[in-house]
Order: structure tokens, then C-alpha cells, then sequence
């Protein structure tokens, strides 16, 4: 019995063209599939340097707010503007989580990170602390700490 | 043999030769492993900027909170005395055994002067002084933790 | 006569083969370069990205640490500000697409012009917001923004 191979015109430079382009392809394939994830993973990083940026200078802008008023309120309007924001707590600790876009804008509809403020009273009095975690929007995880505070006892001037 | 038979053996091969299209994908996969190596070390170094930035912010706050608690704490100390010469005022500040301090007392008040540290090369310098007012802060900036040494330019003298 | 149409069919055959071979190679070949330029131009937007948000970044945060390391800073106008120090002052503007610092001892007027360039901006905005200093810049589509006292 002859073999196809054999009956193809011309069978041994085409079939040797026609394997190699498919152990070409099949290394091209992993190559790409290999050089794909590197994109991605450059693209990925690019976009999460650019987030903790903005992350750090929303803290940053939160707790010199805070330092100035020493309230949670008055930082949150002065950042995000007037909003009902879901304050909780009592006069002594204070919680709030705020929804967040990647630019750090508060956007209660489309949450794609959270911003988690809590401010609670020290000794002495006028002594506050701020503690802002943000966590990610699907899984949770942290991404950025910061722990700031005032003080404001209300006889000192800050300057 | 026939003529066309001989014709079609003498004949250059049809089709594209063996050895391009291995020639084309290492080419083509150097090319992009090359441009991907290059994405992945911008996006790796914006991301190492970021990280290294991002941290500071959150030890310059930690610092700087740590600096208002030593405010509160010397303000509860001071206000709880009206003549700053008291020696028993100087023994309650000598406890809190703070980092450069140094205070100095005035015909009106008390200026204490001491070094919060943000890392290994900065501090955050406070100047505040205190009166039967208040307090007011004089100064509240970075500085360098290294101690400027005195060192002679060396220059020829000519000797 | 069998023989020749044999014969004629293997050349067809052939000329059929050699022409998808070629087909192939030449879908091959355009796919590579339009690989290749995709790559390029993904390479392009993130190396662009990278130096905007470095430049933009890196901008405001050299001007927040220096406001902390200095003794006053004062706003002279929507884009120059002044840091004031013992024994001179420090001048941070932008022009011409970039953010500069001069250094002036005291007692010269400070002028933005000569200084030493920092970082690429098309746009520095200093505005005084409630007691704190408000900076922004702008490198192309990255805008950052941050407070401080």
C-alpha cells in the first residue's frame, strides 16, 4: 500500500513546508501565550501602581483634613462632597465605608474598591486617630493602610 | 526517461523553502520578548515607585500622629502647672524621655523642642510652646535624621 | 495520452500546493507583523502611562515633601509657589510644559525664570483650600491631586 503522503504532487518539499509550519505554530502558540501573560501582567501592574497612587493621595488629602477639623464628617464632604454618607458609631469611635471608582471618586453605583475610615477618641481629650484601609472591590484584599491623627483640644491654635 | 519527467526532477522546487517560517517565528518571538521585557520593566518600576511612595505617605502620617500624641502628652503635663520653672514639671517632661529634646522656658511660657522619627533618614522636628493661651506650634517639618558633620572642604592649602 | 494527463494533473496538483504553501505563509507573515505591531503599540501605552504617571506622581509628591521640610510656603500665583526658608527661598513653577525650581537668597525678588527643571506637566495648579494647599498635575490624561498643610 503506497503511502498519502507519498501520492501528494511534489509530497517530499510540501509535507516538509506543511510540518514545519505546524511545529512553528505550535511553538509560536506557546511562545505567545507566554509573552500574552507578560502584557498583561505589565498592563495589570500599570494599572495598580496608577491605583495605590491615587489611593495614597486620597489618604494623604484625608487625614490632612482630618488634622485640620479633627472630624470625620467635615473630611468626608471636604473630599468627596456632600453626600449621605452612612456614618456609625457613637462620639468615641466612628466607622464608615465608603464605595470607590479606581480614580478615588466616591460612586456608591459602581464600587470597584472600598475605603474603610475609622476615627476613635484618645487620651487626652482632643487627641484623635483616623485609620483608612482600602480593600478591593471583588475580593477584599487589602491594598493600602494609613493611620493619621489630630489634635484640636480646642484651646491650642494649629498653624 | 521522459523529457517532462526530467524537466519536473531539473525543476527548482515549488513552494517556500524549508527553514523561513522557523526563521520568521524566532524572529518574530525575539521581537516581542523583547518589547514585552521592556513593558514588564516600566510597569515594574512605576509599580516600585509607587510602593516605595505610597509607604512613605503612610509612615510620615504614623510619625506625624505619633508627634500629636507627644504634643497631647506634654500639653496634659504642662497645663497642669502655671509657674514653668517648677522643677517637678521638668522631672514629668524628663519621663516621657522623647527624642532630642530640649525645652526652654520663657517669661511667658515654655518652648519644648523635640524629633519624631518617619524612618532611618527622617524625622519630623516639633517646636511648640506653650502659655496660660495654649499651645501654639512654632515649627512642624521634616528633617533629615543624619547629624550635619563639620567636616573641612579639602582644599590644597598649598602646603 | 494517460501518461500526459498523469502527468499534467501532478503539475497542477503541484502548482495548487505550492500556491496554498504560499497562501499560508504569506497569512502567516501578516499575521506576525500585525503582532508585532500590536506589541508595540501595547509596549507604546505603557511606557507613556508609566512616564506620565512617574512625572505627575513624583511632581506632587516632591512638592508636598517640600512644603513639609520648609518653614512657610506662600502662593504667588495659580502656578508658582514659594517656599520660605532661612536664608533663601525656594521658587516652584511651571512653563513650557514642565514644573522648575529656583533657589533665591534672601532679600532678591524671586522670578520664575532659569530655574532648574524637575519633572515634565502640562498643567500645575496651587490653590489654597480651607487652611491647606491644594496641588494638581496634570501629565497628559493622568491628573493627580493632593492636599497639604
Amino acid at each position: 500500500m503506497k503511502s498519502p503522503m507519498k501520492s501528494v504532487p511534489a509530497g517530499g518539499k510540501l509535507n516538509l513546508f506543511f510540518m514545519e509550519m505546524i511545529i512553528v505554530l505550535f511553538f509560536f502558540s506557546i511562545a505567545s501565550a507566554v509573552i500574552l501573560n507578560a502584557f498583561a501582567a505589565s498592563d495589570r501592574l500599570s494599572r495598580e501602581s496608577g491605583r495605590l497612587e491615587r489611593m495614597s493621595f486620597c489618604a494623604q488629602s484625608a487625614a490632612e483634613i482630618f488634622s485640620e477639623t479633627g472630624s470625620l464628617p467635615q473630611t468626608l464632604e471636604k473630599l468627596f462632597g456632600s453626600n449621605s454618607y452612612d456614618i456609625r458609631g457613637d462620639e468615641h469611635a466612628l466607622q464608615v465605608r465608603l464605595p470607590l471608582t479606581e480614580e478615588c471618586a466616591y460612586s456608591p453605583e459602581n464600587a470597584e474598591l472600598y475605603m474603610l475610615v475609622s476615627v476613635e477618641s484618645e487620651e487626652p481629650e482632643g487627641l484623635s486617630e483616623m485609620h483608612i484601609v482600602f480593600t478591593d472591590g471583588s475580593d477584599g484584599e487589602v491594598l493600602y493602610e494609613i493611620m493619621a491623627g489630630a489634635y484640636l483640644p480646642g484651646k491650642g491654635t494649629v498653624s | 526517461m521522459d523529457v517532462k519527467e526530467k524537466v519536473r526532477k531539473n525543476s527548482r522546487p515549488a513552494g517556500i523553502g524549508t527553514g523561513y517560517l522557523s526563521l520568521m517565528m524566532i524572529f518574530v518571538t525575539l521581537c516581542l520578548t523583547a518589547l514585552a521585557a521592556l513593558s514588564f520593566s516600566a510597569a515594574e518600576n512605576g509599580r516600585r515607585f509607587s510602593v516605595r511612595s505610597a509607604d512613605y505617605t503612610a509612615e510620615y502620617y504614623a510619625a506625624d500622629l505619633e508627634a500629636k500624641r507627644t504634643l497631647a502628652e506634654l500639653d496634659t503635663i504642662v497645663s497642669g502647672y502655671s509657674d514653668y520653672r517648677d522643677f517637678m514639671l521638668f522631672a514629668e517632661l524628663d519621663e516621657l524621655d522623647l527624642d532630642g529634646e530640649e525645652y526652654f522656658i520663657l517669661p511667658d511660657g515654655l518652648e519644648a523642642f523635640w524629633e519624631t522619627p518617619i524612618n532611618d533618614r527622617q524625622n519630623i522636628s516639633c517646636k511648640v510652646r506653650f502659655s496660660a493661651d495654649g499651645f501654639e506650634i512654632l515649627d512642624w517639618r521634616t528633617v533629615s535624621a543624619g547629624e550635619m558633620e563639620e567636616a573641612p572642604l579639602g582644599v590644597w592649602l598649598g602646603e | 495520452m494517460n501518461s500526459f494527463n498523469s502527468t499534467e494533473s501532478k503539475r497542477l496538483g503541484e502548482t495548487v500546493s505550492s500556491a496554498a504553501s504560499m497562501t499560508l505563509f504569506l497569512i502567516f507573515a501578516v499575521c506576525c507583523l500585525i503582532i508585532i505591531s500590536v506589541a508595540a503599540t501595547a509596549y507604546g501605552r505603557i511606557s507613556k502611562n508609566y512616564e506620565n504617571t512617574f512625572d505627575s506622581t513624583a511632581a506632587v509628591r516632591y512638592i508636598t515633601n517640600k512644603m513639609r521640610a520648609c518653614g512657610e510656603a506662600e502662593i504667588v500665583s495659580e502656578s508658582e509657589l514659594l517656599l520660605r526658608d532661612s536664608g533663601y527661598s525656594t521658587l516652584i513653577y511651571q512653563s513650557g510644559g514642565a514644573v522648575y525650581e529656583r533657589l533665591f537668597p534672601d532679600g532678591e525678588t524671586p522670578v520664575s525664570s532659569g530655574g532648574e527643571r524637575l519633572f515634565s506637566a502640562e498643567q500645575l495648579i496651587i490653590e489654597e483650600d480651607g487652611g491647606l494647599i491644594r496641588i494638581t498635575v496634570r501629565d497628559g490624561e493622568d491628573v493627580f491631586t493632593a492636599l497639604c498643610r
